[in-house]
């Protein structure tokens, strides 16, 4: 069955064709989630919010993208808000801990991850992906998202274009912004790589 | 010469790096999630929270109170005092420009 006709079946309120769509997309959605989270607990939990929302919002969908790209737009969304609530999170802990401790040590309830192991990734890469992720992370949302569906979900360019619902200039443009900052970034790890 | 080797050397990493995820494998979601995914489809959710619609409801009285605190203070500042100052009279006026001469 074509993915548009089980999305008005989901429309309806059809679980088995909500399977048949969750089979084909839960390992693009997860590794979407996995890349900008990196925690599988968080990705977990994403994948869970994606598949609900697509159950919720069926009736909307109104064929002007494809399934594939509505589902990746869905993603995409709800990762960066889940960003944004884990740095206010990570904000508040820090401004907590400030009253807890007097001052003087800084403790936060939100881990910061910095040895993600990617587990796509082949063990002969996973030190330099490591480095590759912490990095990821400093880029502004748009530069995470155009590169992220580019080099890691490997999307042609037009699709990135209509997730993100700019032109594909500006996905162009966006990308040579993001490798120019990626860089910059990693050249104050390249000296604790060479002692 | 050296330091051309060690910024080509540089470039050279830093490529490396940024190639490292090209290719990636997708990973297998975990198998368990579309359980939980229908239990919480079944599971009908409150659209907000009580502690969100308390903050809602109170964030909104502040509001007001202060939107009402503001105005008040505006309309009382902006009300003309008619007995503080009576008005210069026109020969007054005439009397100053005069004694000027």
């Amino acid at each position: 069955m074509d993915t548009v006709d089980l999305i008005h079946d989901i429309a309806k309120g059809s679980e088995s064709a909500l399977r048949e769509i969750y089979d084909v997309y839960k390992n693009i959605v997860f590794n979407t989630a996995l890349s900008y989270l990196r925690e599988r607990s968080e990705a977990e939990e994403i994948t869970q919010d994606v598949f609900i929302e697509v159950f919720d919002s069926a009736k909307k969908f109104e064929g002007k993208s494809s399934v594939q790209t509505w589902t990746y737009r869905i993603t995409v969304n709800k990762c960066l808000d889940r960003l944004r609530y884990l740095k206010r999170k990570k904000r508040f802990a820090q401004v907590q801990s400030l009253f807890q401790s007097g001052g003087t040590a800084l403790q936060f309830d939100v881990a910061d991850d910095d040895d993600f192991e990617h587990p796509g990734i082949a063990l002969d890469r996973q030190e330099n992906a490591k480095i590759f992720f912490k990095v990821l992370e400093r880029l502004p949302a748009q530069q995470q998202t155009a590169f992220i569906l580019s080099f890691i979900e490997d999307l042609p360019r037009q699709e990135v274009a209509d997730v993100m619902q700019i032109s594909l200039k500006a996905v162009e443009s966006l990308l040579q912004r993001a490798k120019v900052n990626l860089r910059g970034a990693l050249e104050e790890y390249y000296p604790d790589r060479r002692k | 010469m050296n330091n051309n080797h060690e910024h080509s050397q540089k470039e050279q990493w830093k490529d490396e790096i940024l190639s490292s995820v090209e290719g990636i494998q997708c990973p297998e979601a975990p198998p368990f999630l579309f359980t939980r995914i229908t239990s919480r489809i079944r599971t009908p959710q409150p659209c907000v929270s009580a502690p969100m619609l308390a903050f809602g409801v109170a964030a909104f009285v502040v509001l007001c109170c202060v939107n009402v605190w503001i105005l008040a203070d505006f309309t009382i500042a902006s009300t003309p005092n008619t007995t503080e100052q009576p008005l210069q009279t026109a020969s007054t006026l005439e009397t100053v420009s005069f004694d000027l001469d």
